[in-house]
């Protein structure tokens, strides 16, 4: 049977992890490799890790602290942030990456994800969306949620996926970094619009909002805050989940 | 010295393999073309790419026959996710395997794909008591359809759809997950492997 999985997200800036509210105001919480291994032996089921380079100097500590983390982490490891060029990805991948998340740059460039697709295969592709309610709808933001970009998300996700999307990681805005949930109507939406696996974002204050969620028919889950300000731990998190009757991955 | 092979199709993206078997360790060389092709003890076909393009890769780099002279001479080959499904002879993907398994490799029927997660694998001849499984992270669209069922070791279900975990014949292993990220559990597994095929 199919285990939802529970994946920290590490938002990396200079090399240190960082988390903001709303998309805003960054708080440092600590050292990328060490906090992946540690998620990882408490039982993390996957890594997501964010970092968005702005020199060449931070790219290559980036792509150093990727490859120090590999070599300690036997879980899938996800690596994006700012990704527009197959060199890039190319990179990301040879420093230990298994799959490459990509954000704005295909909103303007869907054929993007169809070239790396093809070259490493859809499995290699998780294409991150952030995405806010306007009145009736929801609508695609981009650049870190400053940008509003033209497309309706649903209309979006189908696009990424006949690309070739090898599945979604889907933020809410409204929801993220306030700890208040998952917004469960706007996950439902894009289930109801794509056959690829979503990692739901965006919201988790509690092990009741995971649970919450899991419950209402996701398998994926991406956690931030909620971990990096001790508020609970990947084992506390999954132990909780067994005794309200979910089947995780559990104890590793 | 003990040493594996691991092939690389000619995308590079080996990192995770590559960090596994550091971690065992075993010591490994990575083949990209013929020339690369010394004497190895074992060789792995890891589980990233697409079938098709991983098939005219093996045929230009000039690989394909060395590794089937291996096959021939019965050395311990390991597929991975990918790499097992080119043991077989057909795919749905496009184009053929290198069919060194009769059967075919058809799609999964599920809703939603890839089948992506950690999934349990059950002994196929035991009583499938789920609970004390082992569970490894699986990646995959497609799944394979081994002509004759006895290969068949272990067998995992995703959205109701039972289909081979763990295939296993002559000097052939092949699993549809990826061990190299299945944490513990898959280190154990790699581990297993390598000590039977020290042991022959």
């Amino acid at each position: 049977m199919l285990m939802p999985r529970i994946i920290p997200c590490l938002d990396v800036r200079h090399g240190r992890v960082v988390k903001g509210v709303r998309f805003e105001e960054l708080i440092d919480s600590g050292d990328p490799v060490a906090l992946a291994q540690q998620y990882a032996e408490q039982g993390a089921d996957e890594i997501v890790w964010l970092d968005i380079v702005a020199t060449v100097e931070e790219e290559e500590l980036s792509l150093n602290l990727i490859a120090a983390a590999r070599d300690s982490l036997a879980i899938p490891l996800t690596v994006g942030g700012g990704v527009r060029s197959l060199a890039h990805v190319e990179q990301l991948l040879a420093h230990g990456a298994d799959k490459v998340s990509i954000n704005s740059y295909p909103l303007s460039h869907p054929e993007f994800i169809q070239q790396i697709a093809s070259r490493w295969g859809s499995q290699c592709v998780v294409v991150a969306v952030d995405a806010r309610r306007e009145q009736n709808h929801y609508q695609v933001y981009k650049n870190g949620g400053r940008v509003r970009t033209a497309w309706e998300l649903g209309e979006w996700l189908h696009v990424a996926q006949d690309q070739g999307a090898g599945e979604f990681l889907l933020t809410s805005m409204d929801r993220d970094g306030t700890q208040s949930g998952y917004d469960l109507s706007m996950l439902a939406y894009a289930r109801s619009r794509v056959s690829r696996p979503i990692i739901a974002s965006g919201g988790a204050g509690s092990a009741g909002d995971v649970l919450r969620v899991l419950k209402s028919g996701q398998s994926a889950v991406l956690l931030a805050s909620l971990l990096h300000q001790g508020k609970t731990t990947v084992s506390a998190l999954k132990a909780y989940l067994v005794d309200e009757g979910v089947s995780v991955r559990w104890p590793v | 010295m003990f040493k594996v092979a691991v092939i690389d199709y000619g995308n590079g993206n080996l990192g995770s393999l590559l960090s596994a078997l550091k971690r065992l360790p075993v010591s490994a060389q990575v083949w990209q073309n013929q020339i690369d092709a010394g004497p190895v003890d074992a060789i792995i076909f890891p589980g990233v790419g697409a079938l098709g393009s991983v098939i005219h890769h093996l045929d230009l780099s000039g690989l394909r026959p060395i590794l089937e002279q291996h096959v021939e001479r019965s050395h311990p080959v390991l597929g991975i996710c990918l790499g097992m499904q080119l043991f077989f002879e057909d795919g749905d993907e496009g184009g053929s395997g290198l069919g060194w398994i009769a059967g075919s490799v058809p799609t999964l029927k599920a809703q939603v794909l890839p089948h992506i997660g950690w999934n349990t694998v059950a002994h196929s001849q035991g009583d499938g008591n789920g609970a004390q499984d082992p569970a490894y992270y699986f990646v995959h669209t497609y799944r394979v359809l081994p002509t004759n069922p006895d290969i068949i070791v272990g067998v995992t279900e995703y959205d109701g759809e039972t289909f081979p975990s763990i295939v296993r014949t002559h000097s052939l292993y092949g699993v549809q997950f990826h061990p190299e990220l299945s944490g513990a559990t898959g280190h154990r597994l790699l581990s297993q492997w390598l000590q039977e095929v020290r042991e022959k």
